[in-house]
């Protein structure tokens, strides 16, 4: 279970708060999908629950552990637990796919393994692993960078998947695919859902995708929470109050 | 008063310009002697002597000495110092401040001046230019590295980040991957300067190529100053292409 108490975020230079005061509890094995407007807060909320972006006030428990307020050593073992894939990608460049996987498990191998990129068989054979779940088994030793978009998002996941996460966070990410590959993505994402029960939290700009694949979806407005409840629900009125026009802001 | 604007820059731009020209002594008219030059080329820089072209060869061997070993020491030890020196990494603000300043205090120093405070600690030979040329690039891959980083994709450090992976796992694999490849193409560029600085530096005595140059400019033996500045150029050619191989080999 995922608990976020009034978490507040004010970036500098800026007058209006990206999110105030939310309040959000997610249990687990939901899925949820974050929709909003751009400048809504979905990315800064997002961010916030790994601290990617450091919340100025409010608290956040992940299977009641906290993960705001705790020091560096403790952030990096939770941020091990949690995976995290993005609009773009955000592989490490110039390495191989095999080495983009393995980092998944950075929180834990010994450092002077990662320091020489002399990693141990028994990381290189989950790497493999988790490449077969993605079907890029046999790109291992390819660049990351001469993959196409959906097969560096598949890396992305196999990396998550080496993680062994009970948490996958998502900020939009099939935002930068065309929509038969971000259809792909999100179909290898709901396979995961229900294999490894992974609990998912998304922000998607595809109203139609977030209907199918959602067990519930949060409206974001200008920092606030404006909507929660099953896709069912999510109405004209209520999309209105999501993404209000743009003479309202 | 719009186009008076645009204007502006092309105008003090010219102004610049000409005042220099006059600060200078800069006329046209000066040119009207310029066979001198020709004959002086002609007559007396060939036929190149190559009786001591060994001891040319040596010289131009120490040269390329000079300029890889201080700067490939310069690179491996402002490599680490410009992650202090970049503001999206430094660990704190003061020792942000502090790197930087190092760096810009050791470019600031003429490397002539440099070599020469180190004569009377070294001695005369290679080694007070390959100090000056070490603390002059220290300062100059400094500045240039820690710009590099802070302008590279944040997105490969988010990364790296988000799986729990310490302050240098971000910098070995979402920083370092990404700025190589501009390290390698600057460091050839300053390799090429770093010779052409040795030269200079053969005036106090740093051997190699440039002082062979100046002693046989100063005793007026033109036809080896001619197959030493025959063999510079082949010098600095061949650095130029071994970097333009590299380049390609690297990114």
């Amino acid at each position: 279970m995922l608990e976020i108490t009034g978490l507040t975020k004010t970036y500098a230079n800026h007058h209006e708060a990206a999110i105030h005061d939310i309040d959000l509890t997610v249990h687990t094995g939901e899925w949820v999908v974050i929709l909003g407007s751009s400048g809504a807060g979905k990315s800064t909320l997002i961010r916030c629950i790994n601290r990617l972006v450091e919340p100025d006030i409010g608290t956040i428990l992940w299977k009641g552990q906290p993960i705001t307020g705790v020091g560096k050593l403790e952030l990096r073992r939770i941020r091990g637990q949690i995976g995290m894939i993005f609009q773009h990608f955000h592989l490490l460049p110039r390495l191989n796919v095999l080495t983009n996987v393995i980092a998944g498990k950075f929180a834990e191998i010994p450092i002077w393994q990662s320091l020489f990129t002399t990693f141990s068989a028994k990381h290189k054979q989950l790497a493999l692993e988790a490449l077969q779940r993605v079907g890029l088994e046999h790109h291992t030793t390819d660049r990351v960078e001469d993959l196409s978009g959906g097969q560096q998002q598949r890396v992305a996941i196999a990396r998550v998947l080496m993680q062994k996460p009970g948490l996958l966070l998502g900020d939009e990410p099939t935002s930068n695919l065309d929509p038969i590959t971000a259809e792909r993505i999100l179909k290898l994402i709901a396979s995961l859902h229900i294999e490894q029960k992974m609990t998912i939290l998304l922000n998607l700009h595809d109203i139609t995708m977030a209907r199918k694949y959602a067990t519930r979806i949060i409206g974001l407005a200008r920092g606030k929470i404006v909507f929660d409840g099953p896709p069912t629900q999510l109405s004209a009125e209520v999309l209105q109050v999501i993404y209000p026009a743009e003479d309202d802001q | 008063m719009k186009s008076m604007r645009k204007l502006i820059i092309p105008i003090t731009a010219f102004s610049l310009l000409v005042w220099s020209a006059y600060g200078i002594g800069f006329d046209f008219v000066l040119f009207r002697d310029l066979g001198n030059t020709y004959r002086f080329i002609v007559t007396q820089w060939f036929p190149l002597d190559l009786q001591d072209a060994g001891i040319a060869i040596h010289a131009m061997i120490i040269t390329l000495q000079i300029a890889l070993f201080s700067t490939m020491v310069a690179l491996f030890i402002a490599l680490p110092g410009s992650f202090l020196a970049a503001a999206n990494f430094t660990p704190s603000r003061w020792i942000y401040n502090s790197t930087r300043l190092i760096f810009n205090l050791f470019r600031s120093i003429p490397e002539l001046v440099l070599a020469l405070i180190f004569i009377p600690t070294l001695g005369l030979g290679p080694m007070p230019a390959v100090i000056a040329l070490i603390v002059h690039n220290i300062g100059v891959f400094g500045k240039m590295i820690s710009e590099l980083i802070e302008a590279m994709d944040k997105g490969p450090q988010e990364a790296v980040q988000s799986v729990g992976g310490t302050k240098l796992l971000v910098a070995l694999y979402g920083i370092l991957p990404q700025v190589i490849p501009h390290i390698l193409s600057q460091y050839f560029y300053r390799l090429e300067v770093a010779i052409r600085t040795s030269l200079i530096l053969g005036i106090v005595g740093a051997g190699g190529l440039g002082q062979l140059l100046y002693n046989d400019f100063k005793q007026f033996m033109y036809q080896k100053v001619a197959f030493e500045v025959l063999l510079i150029m082949i010098l600095v050619t061949a650095v130029d292409y071994l970097g333009a191989y590299f380049r390609k080999r690297v990114i």
